[in-house]
């Protein structure tokens, strides 16, 4: 579903926000880090980190519909996908290792547009590992084609 | 501590960009980035609506919003569990952040992309201190 420039912002350093929503209807969202495509890019996994979190995994409980936002913050490219959790998991040693990358990269790039170095300060404990099978993709850059859907209708 | 939004003004300045979740009727959820929350008063924030067409149209079947905001200085997050209750298109609120992101379009050069077409207000009804949410 992701092309080849998509997957570039994946792997280097994007700003990753999830949504979900229970059946309270209350939304919830919730950071994410070590995001990468699995299962022939069919599905993708990322952490969800041990603080701030624990709402959106009881919300996946409940409905397991997701969203999942990324962005390339040095120049505002951004994406949304939608899909289903098909997979909550404690985190691997990978999954870990390539949480911790992601913060790092996530905060150079922070860095070299403005934000504080206390970012640097942060460190990425994973709670919980999540599957999520991909079914549409969203254009977010600002601008007037922000909420098409790539090889959709809207 | 109940928090309100005077408790959090540093997360208003619009550093660090802000999140915004809603939910359609069918429970299918969506992230937007916003371009600024700006303060009406300890109970209630404003949310430039520039592009967000799924985002109005999930606020007309459920209300209900969540906001992730960032403080810069210490790299504390916030969530805001919001209510949507009005549409502005004009008066004070509207005229500020219709000045913030006229500046905002300036400084990267998309004067004709950004337009601001409401400033959407919501009621506070909570706010939790995820804390260093990414740690």
């Amino acid at each position: 579903m992701l092309n080849d420039a998509q997957r570039v912002i994946l792997e280097r350093g994007p700003a990753v926000l999830v949504g979900a929503v229970g059946e309270d209807g209350v939304p919830e969202c919730s950071r994410a880090w070590g995001v990468h495509l699995v299962d022939g890019g069919r599905v993708l996994r990322f952490t969800l980190p041990n603080q701030g979190s624990d709402k959106v995994l009881a919300c996946i409980e409940q409905n397991p519909k997701l969203a999942l936002a990324f962005t390339n913050i040095l120049v505002m490219e951004s994406y949304q996908v939608k899909g289903t959790v098909v997979l909550v998991e404690p985190p691997t040693d990978e999954d870990v290792a390539r949480a911790a990358r992601h913060a790092e990269l996530f905060c150079e790039n922070a860095e070299a547009v403005g934000v504080p170095e206390s970012c640097r300060r942060v460190r990425h404990t994973p709670m919980a590992t999540v599957n999520l099978e991909l079914r549409q993709l969203f254009v977010q850059t600002p601008g007037p084609g922000a909420g098409r859907e790539v090889g959709g209708g809207s | 501590m109940t928090l309100t939004v005077d408790d959090i003004l540093p997360c208003l300045e619009g550093v660090i960009p802000a999140t915004i979740v809603t939910a359609d009727a069918d429970g299918l959820p969506n992230v937007t980035t916003l371009s600024k929350v700006d303060y009406v008063d300890a109970n209630h924030v404003a949310v430039t609506r520039q592009f967000f067409r799924k985002t109005a149209r999930n606020l007309t079947a459920n209300p209900r919003a969540c906001v992730l905001l960032t403080d810069p200085s210490q790299y504390r997050g916030y969530k805001l569990y919001l209510r949507y209750v009005r549409s502005e298109t004009e008066g004070p609120v509207f005229d500020r952040m219709r000045l913030r992101i006229e500046t905002i379009a300036s400084l990267m050069g998309m004067e004709e992309v950004f337009c601001l077409q409401a400033a959407d207000i919501f009621l506070v009804e909570a706010i939790e201190d995820a804390r260093n949410y990414l740690v």
